[in-house]
């Protein structure tokens, strides 16, 4: 009878303020969809993509077990004729290893463009009384929230959302990818190289892009900020949730306590309760506060693709720096070719006993020539590769800067909300509280 | 002592005394360790007959000693006071005085708690600010309680700690040096002897006891609870002071983000600043009062346990008594004679003299011990009587404190989740508006 009524009581509030907040948070996605609602026609618009569910499997001979998960992606077509034809329907298992390869495969034909990253692989910034394990189910619903998430942020993209690969990805039953699937080991090789390559290319440019230099820079600093407030807002979580839990103690010991009293029993009885709800409230709190620090996760993962993409712009500018140093060279030699009346080349003739006719120096001269001409050339296209790629990677950045502000934003408003709604929730237990008090003598 | 007695008469007004009363002035001063924070006032709208407040503290330092005095100020309506206010200084020892002499004269009443001597939670620190202020509002509410109390606000010694000059209240407390040391000892070994024999009590008692450790049991737990939620707390709010930093660096290469970063910055220092508030009142509102009401659920233990022992001192005679009155039945219906121990060891006598010797002897003990018997059932039916009404008084006031105690806990976190409150719904319309 009681507790019945106190029940009755906490939902009523419960529900108001839901209501307030999922007000809130309409507002705030209405304003995100105005500001990325772009006249682009993208896959997106004419496929619905979503991932369904997630499933652990069992891999290898019992003795030596592998346990992974895969994702079920279903898409729906709206528009059959898109582009050379979609699927009605697909509903493919791939699992996170593929998501790798195709994220891998997109980086490799666009260099130029940001890759929208995948969630993690094993579960970072945890909180203490989270499960690290790759198959936790908590994290595996996580994570699949996080690729469904780099799969509508590819398929949105105006460039990306075109691949064939993709689609096949998508939709496809047999075989999607161009790469040797095989290439599982492959694959990290390349990797590696591609590592090494970027780490050498930024020492062995002449005259670093400062635009690039700048994005570089801000792509560390998003990382090192994000990175920072990520392990404080684990360090505050867990605190938070210690706090609240203790006062489960209280809870205890006020309906201990009750039963002793004759007349104070009801009172403690209620206020034991209300401590009860405030330590259980916090689970649900930090789920949700889970998911706002997980859309932080994601940009601090940007951060990483916006360091591919300067380091393929500095590859790219390598192939420039390269080109013009040959040409250089061969307009080098050419000089020195036609100034050969000099005394030492005579001497050297002389001495070899190979002396040049005028035929052969200018078949000579003729060559150098011919190199340098395609030399040149050689250094016009990888100049205005240079340049396309520049001024498509300064779109792409631009496009990424668009999306960070109103996605974290939302974060942040998100993070705000729920601040409010533990303090209200924290206010309103203690009122209880204190008029549960008010019943005692 | 003489010393420190001249010292009790000096309030911070008349300095000129010191010098006069001590002859090592170098080393004596009067430290008024504030200014008018520490003084208290009266509650105008307070309409007890007897009234106590204490308050402005002042440390004193003498060749021999340092030690702190408080100021007593008694306002009174009742007859027996000559004048209706006093104003007196007292120190701790005083009060341990006090407190002594009630529990020895009133063993069975719920004598009010003093503050620890030596807290272990404290810090060693005997002068330091927070430690005088917490151990002052305690001997405030000591003195109060007992002004509350229908029979020991009526005390001599009491009144006499309230009202009496310092040379006055010194002859009056050498008066009582004998009987407070024989009251203690004479206590101590009745603890003892209480342990070896525990007789059935009474339904009543029992329950009371059996309420009374189980509540004391809860306090305790309260108190621990209260000390670790404390502990996170703290740890939480060095955590949450990094938040603005964090945000700020960020914040440089933010333009877009930068006042909503800011917003939020902002929010969660006020957070911080509201929590640190209830993390300070922590102690003197909700640890603190805790821990005092702990002493004083000893104070009722101590009550309990002197009422069994006046039950066991009447049970005791009664046992003797009864004894005796077995005896001298058994010698009426049988014979010494029959008994063969007493006939070997009264072999010069003939046994009818040795019975008749006998009954003399059982008859003289019967009668002294059927007094005593009286006696200490008058007693104990006293020592019921006491604390029966004592503890039931003592309930409701519990229950009134404990009730206040918890419901400035919850003031206090309501305060507390109002400001976070109003401070985060504040940051978010900034942080909603921005990305134009």
């Amino acid at each position: 009878m009681q507790s019945s009524s106190s029940n009755i009581v906490s939902n009523n509030w419960e529900e108001v303020d839901r209501k307030e907040i999922t007000n809130l948070v309409t507002e705030t996605n209405g304003r995100k969809e105005n500001v990325l609602r772009v006249k682009e026609d993208v896959l997106l618009h004419h496929l619905d993509i979503s991932i369904v569910e997630a499933e652990k499997r069992i891999n290898g001979p019992l003795t030596l077990k592998e346990y992974y998960s895969v994702y079920l992606i279903e898409t729906k077509a709206n528009d059959k004729n898109w582009r050379g034809g979609l699927s009605p329907t697909g509903s493919v298992w791939r699992r996170y290893s593929e998501f790798e390869l195709l994220r891998f495969q997109l980086e490799n034909k666009y260099p130029e463009v940001i890759i929208p990253p995948l969630p993690e692989k094993k579960a970072s910034f945890t909180r203490q009384n989270q499960s690290s394990d790759n198959i936790d189910p908590v994290f595996v619903d996580r994570r699949r929230v996080g690729l469904e998430n780099f799969l509508l942020r590819v398929a949105s993209h105006p460039i990306l959302c075109h691949d064939q690969v993709l689609l096949k990805f998508l939709q496809s039953d047999r075989e999607w990818s161009d790469l040797d699937v095989n290439a599982d080991g492959g694959k990290y090789v390349q990797q590696a190289e591609f590592k090494l390559k970027s780490i050498s290319t930024s020492l062995r440019l002449k005259k670093p892009d400062d635009h690039i230099e700048e994005i570089r820079h801000y792509s560390s600093e998003l990382q090192s900020s994000l990175g920072n407030l990520l392990r404080l807002r684990v360090r505050l979580a867990d605190r938070l949730f210690a706090i609240h839990k203790l006062h489960a103690n209280y809870g205890r010991v006020f309906s201990e306590w009750s039963a002793l009293e004759k007349t104070m029993g009801d009172g403690l009885q209620k206020a034991g309760h209300y401590m009860d709800c405030y330590a259980a409230a916090i689970d649900a709190h930090m789920e949700e506060e889970d998911i706002v620090a997980d859309q932080l996760k994601e940009y601090l993962f940007y951060g990483q693709a916006l360091q591919g993409l300067c380091s393929r712009h500095q590859m790219a500018q390598l192939e420039v720096e390269k080109a013009e140093s040959q040409l250089s060279m061969q307009q080098y030699s050419k000089s020195r070719s036609l100034g050969q009346d000099g005394y030492l080349t005579k001497l050297w003739g002389k001495w070899t006993g190979t002396t040049e006719t005028p035929d052969d120096r200018q078949a000579k001269i003729e060559t150098i020539e011919r190199n340098i001409d395609e030399a040149q050339v050689l250094v016009q296209t990888a100049s205005t590769q240079l340049s396309q790629f520049s001024k498509r990677a300064a779109n792409e950045v631009d496009r990424f800067h668009q999306h960070k502000n109103a996605n974290l934003q939302e974060s942040l408003a998100n993070y705000v909300i729920l601040q409010m709604k533990l303090s209200k929730l924290g206010l309103q237990t203690w009122k209880h509280v204190k008029e549960a008090l008010e019943d005692l003598p | 002592m003489s010393a420190s007695e001249d010292f009790d008469e000096i309030s911070g007004d008349r300095p000129d005394k010191i010098k006069n009363s001590n002859t090592i002035e170098a080393l004596t001063e009067i430290e008024n360790t504030s200014g008018d924070s520490m003084k208290g006032t009266f509650d105008e709208n307070d309409l007890r007959d007897l009234q106590v407040l204490l308050d402005q503290p002042q440390k004193h330092v003498t060749p021999f000693e340092t030690y702190i005095s408080y100021q007593i100020s008694t306002k009174t309506r009742r007859i027996e006071f000559e004048k209706q206010n006093y104003v007196v200084r007292r120190r701790y020892s005083d009060f341990e005085w006090l407190k002594n002499q009630l529990s020895v004269c009133y063993p069975t009443l719920i004598i009010p708690p003093l503050p620890e001597k030596h807290s272990l939670f404290e810090q060693i620190d005997r002068y330091d600010r927070d430690f005088i202020t917490s151990r002052m509002l305690l001997l405030h509410r000591f003195l109060n309680r007992l002004a509350d109390h229908p029979v020991l606000s009526c005390d001599k010694k009491y009144q006499a700690f309230l009202i009496d000059t310092p040379v006055e209240f010194s002859t009056f407390k050498k008066s009582f040096t004998g009987f407070g040391l024989f009251g203690k000892v004479s206590e101590s070994l009745q603890n003892m002897a209480s342990s070896y024999i525990s007789k059935s009590r009474t339904v009543e008692f029992e329950k009371m006891s059996e309420y009374v450790d189980k509540l004391s049991e809860k306090i305790h737990t309260m108190e621990k609870i209260g000390q670790r939620i404390q502990k996170e707390r703290i740890a939480y709010l060095q955590d949450l002071q990094m938040m603005q930093p964090i945000l700020n660096h960020w914040r440089a290469y933010e333009p877009n983000l930068s006042e909503g970063l800011q917003a939020i910055g902002e929010a969660s220092n006020t957070c911080a600043e509201s929590r640190r508030k209830l993390v300070d009142s922590q102690k003197p509102n909700l640890s603190v009062p805790l821990h005092e009401y702990g002493l004083y659920i000893e104070s009722a233990k101590d009550a309990l346990r002197n009422r069994d022992n006046a039950q066991m001192d009447y049970e005791v005679h009664m046992e003797q008594l009864c004894r005796v009155k077995a005896e001298q039945t058994q010698l009426e219906t049988a014979p010494l004679s029959d008994h063969p121990v007493m006939f070997g060891m009264n072999m010069w006598k003939s046994p009818e003299q040795v019975q008749q010797q006998r009954m003399q002897q059982l008859e003289a003990g019967a009668s002294t011990l059927a007094q005593q018997v009286e006696v200490s059932r008058d007693k104990m039916e006293c020592a019921n009587e006491n604390l029966r009404a004592d503890f039931e008084r003592w309930n409701q006031i519990k229950s009134r404190d404990l009730k206040n105690i918890l419901q400035r806990m919850a003031d206090l976190h309501i305060n507390m989740y109002e400001q976070s409150l109003a401070a985060w719904s504040a940051a978010l319309p900034t942080v909603k508006n921005e990305s134009q």
